[in-house]
């Protein structure tokens, strides 16, 4: 039994093209994020940040991650490293080491202006840490354990979005007597206006509006394992993110959302892909292991 | 070990002793390799246990549970997917501030804008947080004196604390210069109309904090 679940992890990397897709995926939200968010780094982090130093418990851990809030100074050098570190993750160059260097300086940067991000940020921080170490074409079988484990990691994380985002709505009233949309709509600084307007007189599509996305953050974590049923529920979910991203003032959320559907992509959607774009390290492969 | 095959090496042929030491090898290395294999797999089921002790209700857990997970998760691991859970917000909160600038005092604005960036959904969604946090501070913590509201505790926690902090950052980005004192208000907006409520809108005007003194004045 042993054996085959250490053969499962440790002989070969199961997903090579699927995990070269999501890596670069998650790359280019955080470089579009970071371009994002640009125009405010300076009244973010530096000098003069907006946010009101915080004082944490004595601990080496909480301190450590703490550290850009008692050295404001260091903010554009963080900013920057983070910056460039993301850019030379998604070309791939220097293997780990930008890697590490983008999920230090995003945890420096989340502790201190964490009202700037979203849970988009959090699950990309996440991914790129599960896959700091992972290479889909790796030949030893420590990396290629690493690389396995990271892409199931990832999986997890994922699915645990969805499952405790539906379990905590099941405890609630709002969702449960199909008033969430209307209240959401109300919300100016997350709904945009039209549409804001447009649910808060259509309140039977409120209603059918909060039992779908109940219904379907209910059911995610649980069809999302059954292979026919895979491409539907993840093209209802683009449908769903996208209107979060589009509809909401959430774009990044929604993007991140839809950026982790790559992990369940089928292998031979993702082989197309690398074809497409000419990866070499792909240009061998001829059989796609499932 | 190496005694016994130094021995055996003047008894089997050189090729036997080769192969019998690769074999004892590769078993070592096998089990070194299952070793680290479960090591790795273990370190991934901890992970996730943890996370799940320290996002999920967890009172029927035993103290340790909860302090090990807590330990282990929080900060760097820290999440929480409430997301628009387990209600939806039934409050928006609007802040206007005022200030004086060489002596005189302006009329109230809105004190989320900042002009040339007001595109940026992040400006509002992180002035709107800071909101939050001080509508619910609010909420827990606003003590009333003869029907007037008394702000003694709420200066001194932090939701109002961490806004005032950014408020005057603000203003110091917009104007160019320091003001000489501020004044917040908070507004609170409930959304009507589902059920056949009716709440008032409320608003909060704290205290003017002389920022030359740092310190509240009234």
């Amino acid at each position: 039994m042993w054996s085959r679940v250490e053969g499962a992890i440790a002989d070969k990397v199961h997903r090579p093209a699927t995990i070269w897709v999501f890596q670069k995926v998650i790359y280019t939200w955080m470089l579009l994020h970071a371009l994002y968010l640009l125009p405010l780094h300076t009244i973010l982090w530096g000098h003069a940040a907006w946010q009101m130093p915080t004082v944490v418990d004595a601990g080496f851990v909480a301190n450590m991650v703490f550290w850009l809030n008692y050295h404001p100074e260091h903010g554009d050098l963080v900013w920057w490293v983070y910056v460039v570190a993301v850019a030379v993750s998604l070309s791939g160059f220097l293997g780990v080491a930008p890697r590490v260097l983008v999920f230090v300086c995003g945890q420096l940067m989340l502790y201190s202006a964490n009202y700037v991000f979203n849970s988009g940020f959090y699950l990309m921080q996440f991914f790129g840490f599960f896959l700091i170490a992972a290479s889909p074409d790796a030949r030893h079988w420590f990396r290629i354990s690493l690389t396995n484990l990271g892409f199931w990691a990832c999986r997890l994380q994922f699915v645990l979005v969805y499952a405790e985002a539906a379990f905590f709505k099941w405890r609630g009233t709002t969702w449960l007597t199909g008033s969430a949309m209307f209240y959401a709509a109300h919300l100016d600084h997350f709904v945009r206006k039209p549409v804001a307007d447009f649910l808060s007189e259509n309140r039977i599509l409120s209603i059918v509006l909060t039992y779908s996305a109940l219904a379907y953050q209910t059911a995610f974590p649980i069809l999302v394992w059954f292979k026919k049923l895979r491409l539907p529920l993840l093209l209802v979910g683009i449908g769903f993110h996208g209107f979060i991203a589009i509809g909401m003032t959430l774009p990044e959320f929604g993007l991140a959302m839809i950026a982790g559907y790559t992990l369940f992509i089928k292998e031979e959607k993702a082989l197309k892909i690398v074809r497409k774009l000419k990866v070499k390290k792909f240009e061998t492969v001829r059989t796609v292991p499932q | 070990m190496n005694i016994v095959f130094h021995h055996e090496k003047s008894i089997f042929d050189e090729s036997i002793v080769s192969k019998m030491s690769s074999v004892k090898a590769l078993v070592k290395y096998a089990k070194i390799k299952s070793l680290v294999v479960a090591t790795l797999l273990g370190m991934g089921l901890f992970h996730f246990v943890c996370v799940l002790i320290y996002t999920l209700p967890n009172d029927f857990l035993p103290e340790t549970a909860l302090e090990i997970s807590s330990a282990y998760v929080n900060p760097v691991f820290h999440q929480g997917w409430q997301l628009f859970a387990p209600d939806v917000v039934k409050d928006q909160f609007e802040s206007r501030i005022r200030y004086q600038l060489n002596g005189a005092w302006t009329d109230w604005e809105d004190a989320e804008a900042i002009p040339g960036l007001n595109w940026n959904t992040r400006v509002q969604n992180m002035s709107q947080k800071y909101l939050q946090v001080l509508g619910g501070d609010l909420r827990k913590n606003l003590t009333f004196t003869d029907g007037q509201p008394n702000y003694d505790l709420i200066l001194t926690y932090r939701p109002y604390n961490q806004w005032l902090y950014y408020s005057v950052k603000r203003l110091e980005y917009v104007l160019g210069a320091q003001p000489e004192s501020v004044q917040i208000e908070l507004s609170v907006l409930p959304t009507n109309g589902w059920d056949g409520d009716s709440l008032p809108n409320r608003s909060f005007v704290f205290p003017v904090f002389n920022v030359l003194e740092n310190r509240h004045v009234e």
